[in-house]
């Protein structure tokens, strides 16, 4: 009975042993996947001009609703219904078209402003882990990535408060109602409109490199 | 007198004792008989975990495994003993030492000691035994005509007596002609017989459902246990017995209407266990809150990482990889109790499934089964679609609507179908009314399902053999079988041949060391070139023209077509034909799986099991689709590569066609296209097991059982696009190379390549480390209390501890009253309570707690680049749910009614779901633990036996579930597309739906309307403003469901009928769809379509809006109509699920032939509703669509031989 005796330790060496190295064992990486540790990592974000990922740098607004109202597209009347059917039978050309109230219906998301304020989170995630000592890398790319971010992030809430908000004028401009302002990358934190000077004061003051 | 005890194995130690010991006994025997027999000793329970056929040794040795006691006997008392058959079941130790010795003379007697004493009985009266002068022989059968071996028959009055055989036959010589038989079997009722003078008695023998009815082991994957001591909710439906009637696909077959709380959606190919309790199930469609599947000890692995520890929608598929004639048992492990040793997957529930390891057999058991299927051929003619005539109709109203153009020089849009061309030639003049009426008139005289069906649709038929050989002995013993299944399914050229090997292995090397293996191989080879699109055919359409030619169907304009021939420069034909198409497909996959499971199992001591195992799982599967030069998509994309458009031309001029333009010639070379793909799983998993069952200190009053464990495994999921080969040549198996990285512009002016690489490669690999253990006492067979623990642990992608490790336990207890003396309700022969509490989870990795890149290079422009895998969610949780149980076991009558009461609630923290999030935040939707949803109900199960004859039994179960489901947190957006959709809405149930108001329709246009939440009444313009102007109207899963069986034996035939139920759903019509219209293309439209509006006043007689050309885009005059609280319709429905009559054919027969059993069965599966909720004979399972069509019955014949 050598052979039981023997087999029952070396199982419990055996249990003992994957015990020890547990978190060693569990510790691997993923295939195709990294966590982002150094600025050239987020140079490569930063580099991608692709619109159909979860979130990219590159998603840009189309702009194209807007075009339904503008005179640079001509629909003759009667035919707009075909026209649009073209479109991806989308409901906000055609509510754009006819000069609607609003473009999109509760069940809809309006691309111009998801997609630029997608641009705004990216730049709020570039911003953060610049500013992050674990990120590691070239403090000259470092300076180069905190300024891109803040210029997109500028120019993103400048087309916001264009698209969406009264003109700037000097007069009102402390009262009319502006768009949200997003500083953080973190899902929280008001949506409350700021007024139109707060987004141009906000887009000035954040001028790269101050 | 020599003595044998046979010791404890393992120990050595105690070996060198019990030699003392023996030299004491031995004196002890000699000098000394003061024995006593206790009553406790006797009415100690024994569990025999498996029909089995064993030495008198092996009964000892049973015994001395669940008790305290040794035995001592004269080791040549058992030689020539008859063998003795143990029935799966309880028994009392004191009635299987009678059963066990009874026929052969002995009597036990019990020491103070533990010790049993085996002696031999006083001789028999030799004067009696001389006059022994006639002889009886026969055959004893169970109720169904098997032989019974191992049957006890006696003298009455006497010691004389014999056991049957392996098959059933017996002989004895008894005194005279008025002799009485005395026969008994463990589980059976013992009969006295009078032999009246007959030399001759065949006996059938009637089950004794005290000990039957009650399966009492269960499995619950890592170890069997009796459930006397257990408190959890475990189902062991009777598979043998559907595995026997049924000709099953596949597990999940075998346990429809026969779990209850089990619910098989067959629409969705999904299955869960008491209710839904996952958010992304519904999001993806992946069926995640489906159990977990265990097969012989280890999970079985899905086929991608999506499946990981549940199934996805493939667990029909994967159930597949078994096949049911090899299955032995499946235990449904249903609460926490029940379920938490399986920690993180087993949040909903787990299905363990026991394969055919050995039968106890000294000879081998050859068993051979074969069955042939049928399953009706598909008619097409669905009477919810419209007719040719309504075809045409559509096609005019297109044309008139302007929603037929001439070929757009613009757009590449499809072709007009034949109707809409001659409607819109004849608007414009083209063609004169004669002309399009015999256009038209033609047309009509066309049906397009005809001729599908002939070339296309056959008679499915599935034929299935399978061989099994096994044997067993004391020591070792194999099971192995063969399948062959090919599967012509309904679709002429979808074909499916299957190879599966089984062998189970166990041999005990050494006293109390047993090795035993298994392997388990399948090569599925599956073609797939039918299922074409029936969809996409206009109602009309000529397949073949009268000379059996391919008629055209083409795919872009014919003056495009006419433009592009008379270039001369294009090699192939711009003709599209389905059956060309058919003619020419050529796919093949195939699927090849292995299972290896080696285990070494060391009893340490009496009570104590050491077990070590193994488990190997390969999965390949590899496809290749040949498409020849004759299909379309190689003809069109081998034209369309070639480059003749002048792109300096503005898009207005007529384009030149020059093939000297840029490029000389085509990017892609002439000849097949090769596709190939292939995916491997492997899962290698280790388990060290410690297990105890047994009594603590000698004490029967206290019984304990025990298990420790640790796990780890790795499963790796890789899957291969392989580069398509171009110029392709399956004769030469050779190909030519292709320019992949050049752009030219097309004829559209979009920039292209000429041809794609499309090769692919993903991987992934998960690890898991586990810890378990659990504990089960019995306080004198009366009082259980259990425990149970586990710890998961996985590579969770940089995490931390705290969210990577999962810690899940359960705590439970039963009482079982019957047991109490104090208890004496004559009819009342089993009642027990018990009550559960505890926790199990559910892995999802799709998520990470940290900001993840994946690295790539852009696609136009090769520089390398980074996405966003996952945002970081620091907060990011496995899901946990909490499970309680309380639950009634009773029998009454001496079991002819017995059954079960569970009340459950089960509430899921945690929930892990895509939620849309408001897109200020930066995205639209993020995927996060957002949710909580509870799900409360009862399980039901009762059975009656009204007769219960040995010729005559009759058997009915009615099974009854009841759940209540409930989201009772939800954070994501509530917004309207999500109610209408299938929703997500705190308070509801998860498939809780919501519907418009409908408000009738426009009294002048026909247009639908709907109500506003102020009552108003809106447009199909005008938008909804408020969520709360739609309506509830019910859940999508059913409130109550579960199923009625009965069986029916007598004599040799059994008569069995399934019938399942569904209650207090809701599902949504189907409709007339006109955003579709134009797409149409001559399909015939919904048969609605005949009812719609046309003329005011019609708005009073049907709901069905008027024909528009502009259906969908720019308005919600569809969304308003179809998702309207109109359209809902109570699901409510009864069906025939199976219908099965079978014969086994009497012994008596039998032995006159080689075959030890024969049966002849047939079997009808899925027969249809017998009842449903409303009024149209809709059945709620698949809708009243298009091209939805009612499930087909499947019809078999079976023939199961052993020999």
């Amino acid at each position: 009975m050598k052979n039981i005796s023997i087999l029952f330790i070396l199982s419990i060496v055996m249990v003992t042993l994957t015990g020890c190295n547990r978190d060693e064992w569990l510790d691997i990486e993923p295939f195709g996947k990294t966590i982002p540790s150094t600025v050239e990592e987020f140079r490569l974000l930063m580099d991608q001009r692709q619109t159909t990922s979860l979130t990219s740098i590159g998603r840009a607004p189309m702009y194209d609703i807007d075009l339904f109202m503008t005179e640079e597209l001509r629909v003759p009347d009667g035919e707009h219904e075909n026209y649009i059917s073209f479109n991806g039978n989308d409901t906000r050309f055609f509510n754009a078209l006819t000069w609607e109230e609003d473009f999109c219906s509760l069940n809809e998301v309006d691309g111009d402003w998801s997609n630029l304020y997608n641009q705004i989170l990216i730049a709020n995630i570039v911003l953060d882990a610049m500013d992050n000592p674990e990120i590691t890398g070239d403090e000259g790319v470092r300076n180069t990535l905190r300024a891109e971010a803040k210029v997109h992030r500028a120019y993103a809430h400048f087309s916001l408060v264009n698209l969406y908000s009264k003109q700037y004028d000097p007069a009102t401009s402390a009262t009319d109602l502006g768009i949200p302002i997003r500083i953080t990358k973190e899902a929280e934190g008001s949506l409350a409109r700021s007024t139109v000077q707060e987004v141009y004061g906000f887009r000035m003051g954040c001028r790269p490199l101050q | 007198m020599k003595i044998k005890s046979k010791d404890r194995p393992c120990h050595f130690l105690k070996r060198f004792l019990f030699s003392i010991m023996r030299l004491f006994i031995i004196l002890f025997c000699t000098t000394v008989f003061g024995l006593t027999t206790e009553h406790s000793f006797s009415q100690e329970i024994i569990t025999i975990k498996e029909d089995q056929v064993v030495t008198v040794n092996e009964v000892f040795r049973i015994i001395k495994k669940q008790t305290k006691y040794g035995f001592i006997y004269p080791k040549s008392l058992f030689k020539n003993t008859p063998k003795v058959q143990l029935v799966k079941g309880d028994i009392e130790l004191g009635e299987l030492l009678k059963l066990s010795l009874g026929s052969n003379n002995l009597k036990f007697e019990i020491s103070d000691d533990k010790t049993i004493k085996i002696i031999e009985g006083p001789l028999q009266d030799k004067t009696k035994v001389s006059q022994q002068n006639v002889e009886v022989k026969g055959v004893v059968t169970d109720e169904n005509g098997m032989p019974l071996a191992g049957v006890h028959i006696l003298e009455k009055g006497t010691n004389n007596g014999v056991a049957t055989d392996f098959d059933g036959n017996y002989t004895l010589e008894v005194i005279d002609d008025a002799a009485i038989l005395v026969v008994s079997y463990i589980g059976y009722v013992t009969r006295e017989i009078e032999i009246a003078g007959r030399s001759e008695i065949d006996i059938s023998m009637t089950p004794n459902t005290i000990t039957l009815a009650p399966v009492v082991v269960l499995s619950t994957g890592l170890q069997e246990v009796s459930q006397e001591h257990t408190t959890g909710s475990f189902e062991q439906p009777q598979v043998q017995e559907v595995v026997k009637q049924q000709i099953s696909d596949n597990a999940l077959d075998l346990m429809e209407g026969r779990v209850p709380g089990l619910r098989i959606d067959r629409a969705t190919e999904t299955f869960t266990i008491r209710g839904r309790s996952s958010l992304d199930a519904i999001e993806s469609g992946t069926g995640r809150d489906e159990p977990l599947i265990v097969v012989d000890g280890f999970e079985l692995v899905g086929e991608s990482s999506q499946d990981e520890g549940t199934f996805g929608s493939n667990a029909f598929n994967l159930l597949k990889r078994l096949n049911p004639e090899d299955i032995e048992s499946i235990t449904v492990l249903k609460d926490a109790a029940a379920s938490s040793i399986w920690g993180a997957r087993a949040a909903n529930g787990v299905i363990v499934i026991v394969t055919k390891k050995k039968r106890y057999s000294d000879k081998p058991v050859i068993s051979y089964t074969s069955s042939l299927s049928f399953t009706s051929k598909l008619d097409l003619h669905n009477p919810y679609a419209g007719s040719v005539d309504d075809a045409l109709e559509v096609d005019r109203l297109n044309a008139e609507n302007g929603l037929v153009n001439s070929p757009f020089p613009f757009f590449a849009i499809g072709p007009n179908s034949i109707g809409e061309q001659a409607y819109f030639d004849l608007a414009n003049g083209a063609i004169t009314q004669g002309e399009a009426d015999a256009i038209i008139n033609g047309l009509r005289q066309n049906d397009v399902y005809n001729e599908y069906s002939d070339y296309f649709l056959r008679t499915a038929i599935k034929n299935r053999q399978t061989l099994s050989i096994s044997q067993g002995t004391d020591r070792f013993s194999y099971y192995a079988s063969f399948n062959y299944d090919k599967e012509e399914r309904n679709n002429i050229g979808d074909e499916t041949k299957r190879l599966m090997g089984n062998i189970n292995i166990s041999s005990e090397i050494f006293d109390g060391v047993t090795l035993s293996a298994k392997l388990n191989y399948s090569r599925e080879k599956t073609f797939n070139n039918g299922a074409l699109d029936v969809a996409a055919l206009a109602a009309y359409q000529r397949i073949l023209d009268g000379n059996g030619n391919y008629v055209s169907m083409p795919r872009i304009h014919p003056e495009t077509i006419a433009e592009y021939d008379a270039t001369g420069f294009f090699p192939y034909s711009w003709d599209y034909n389905i059956k060309q198409e058919f003619d020419n497909a050529d796919n093949e996959s195939i699927a090849t799986n292995i299972d290896v499971n080696a285990s070494l199992a060391v009893q340490l001591t009496d009570n104590l099991n050491l077990q070590l195992s193994y488990n190997y799982q390969d999965g390949q599967n590899t496809r290749e689709n040949f498409l020849n030069e004759q299909t379309y998509s190689v003809r069109s994309a081998i034209n369309n590569s070639g480059v003749f458009y002048d792109h300096d031309a503005d898009f207005s001029t007529p384009v030149v066609l020059d093939p000297t333009q840029q490029y000389d010639g085509f990017g892609i070379p002439q000849g097949g296209f090769l596709d190939r793909s292939n995916s491997q799983r492997t899962s290698s998993g280790g388990r060290g097991l410690l297990s105890y069952e047994g009594f603590i200190t000698d004490d029967p009053t206290h019984h304990i059982t025990a298990l420790l464990g640790a796990e780890v495994r790795e499963t790796t999921f890789t899957s291969n696009t392989l580069q398509r080969l171009y110029g392709y040549d399956d004769k030469l198996l050779t190909s030519l190379p292709v320019d992949l990285i050049n752009r030219y512009i097309n004829y559209y002016g979009s920039t292209r390549t000429f041809a794609s690489h499309g090769a692919r490669i993903s991987k992934t690999r998960d690890r898991f480390v586990s810890y378990f253990a659990n504990a089960g006492y019995t306080y004198k067979g009366k009082y259980n209390v259990t425990g149970s623990w586990r710890l998961d642990d996985s590579n969770l992608f940089g995490s931390s501890k705290k969210y990577r490790n999962k810690a899940l336990w359960s705590v439970g207890g039963k009482w079982q009253i019957a047991k109490e003396d104090f208890f004496d309700v004559g009819f009342i022969n089993e009642l027990s309570v018990r009550a559960t509490y505890g926790t199990g989870g559910r892995i999802n990795k799709d998520a990470s707690p940290f900001l993840t890149f994946s690295l790539g290079n852009d696609s136009r422009t090769g520089t390398p680049i980074a996405t966003i895998d996952d945002l970081e969610n620091q907060e990011l949780r496995w899901e946990e749910t909490t499970t309680t149980n309380i639950g009634f076991d009773f029998g009454l009558f001496n079991n002819r009614v017995y059954g079960s009461v569970e009340w459950y609630d089960k509430y899921t923290d945690d929930l892990l779901t895509t939620a849309p999030v408001n897109p200020t935040y930066g995205f639209s939707q993020l995927f996060a633990n957002f949710g909580e949803v509870s799900n409360r109900g009862v399980d039901v199960t009762l059975t009656v036996v009204p007769v219960n004859t040995p010729k005559f039994r009759w058997t009915a179960t009615t099974l009854f579930s009841s759940n209540k489901n409930k989201v009772e947190r939800y954070e994501g957006a509530d917004i309207i597309i999500t109610r209408i959709g299938g929703s997500i809405t705190e308070g509801d149930p998860l498939s809780g739906t919501y519907a418009y108001r409908w408000a009738g329709l426009d009294a002048t246009t026909g247009a639908p309307q709907i109500y506003d939440v102020d009552g108003e009444i809106l447009g199909h313009l005008d938008n909804v403003t408020n969520v709360e102007a739609l309506e509830y109207v019910g859940q999508r899963n059913p409130k109550y469901y579960g199923s009625f069986s009965n069986t029916v034996r007598f004599k040799g035939f059994t008569l069995s009928a399934l019938i399942t139920y569904e209650m207090g759903h809701v599902f949504r019509r189907q409709s007339v769809n006109y955003a579709g219209f134009p797409g149409l293309d001559g399909t015939a439209p919904h048969m609605d379509f005949g009812r719609r509006w046309q003329n005011p006043g019609d708005e009073l007689t049907t709901n069905v809006p008027a024909y528009t050309p502009v259906g969908g885009f720019g308005s919600s005059y569809d969304e308003y109509y179809s998702n309207s609280n109109i359209m809902y319709e109570k699901a409510d429905n009864i069906r025939l699920t199976n219908l099965s009559l079978g014969y086994d054919f009497s012994q008596s027969v039998l032995n006159k032939t080689f075959f030890r059993n024969l049966y002849l069965g047939v079997n009808a599966q899925n027969l249809g509703l017998i009842w449903t909720a409303n009024n149209d004979g809709i059945d709620p399972g698949v809708g009243n669509g298009i091209y939805s069509y009612k499930p087909r019955p499947t019809y078999s014949l079976t023939l199961r031989a052993t020999l």
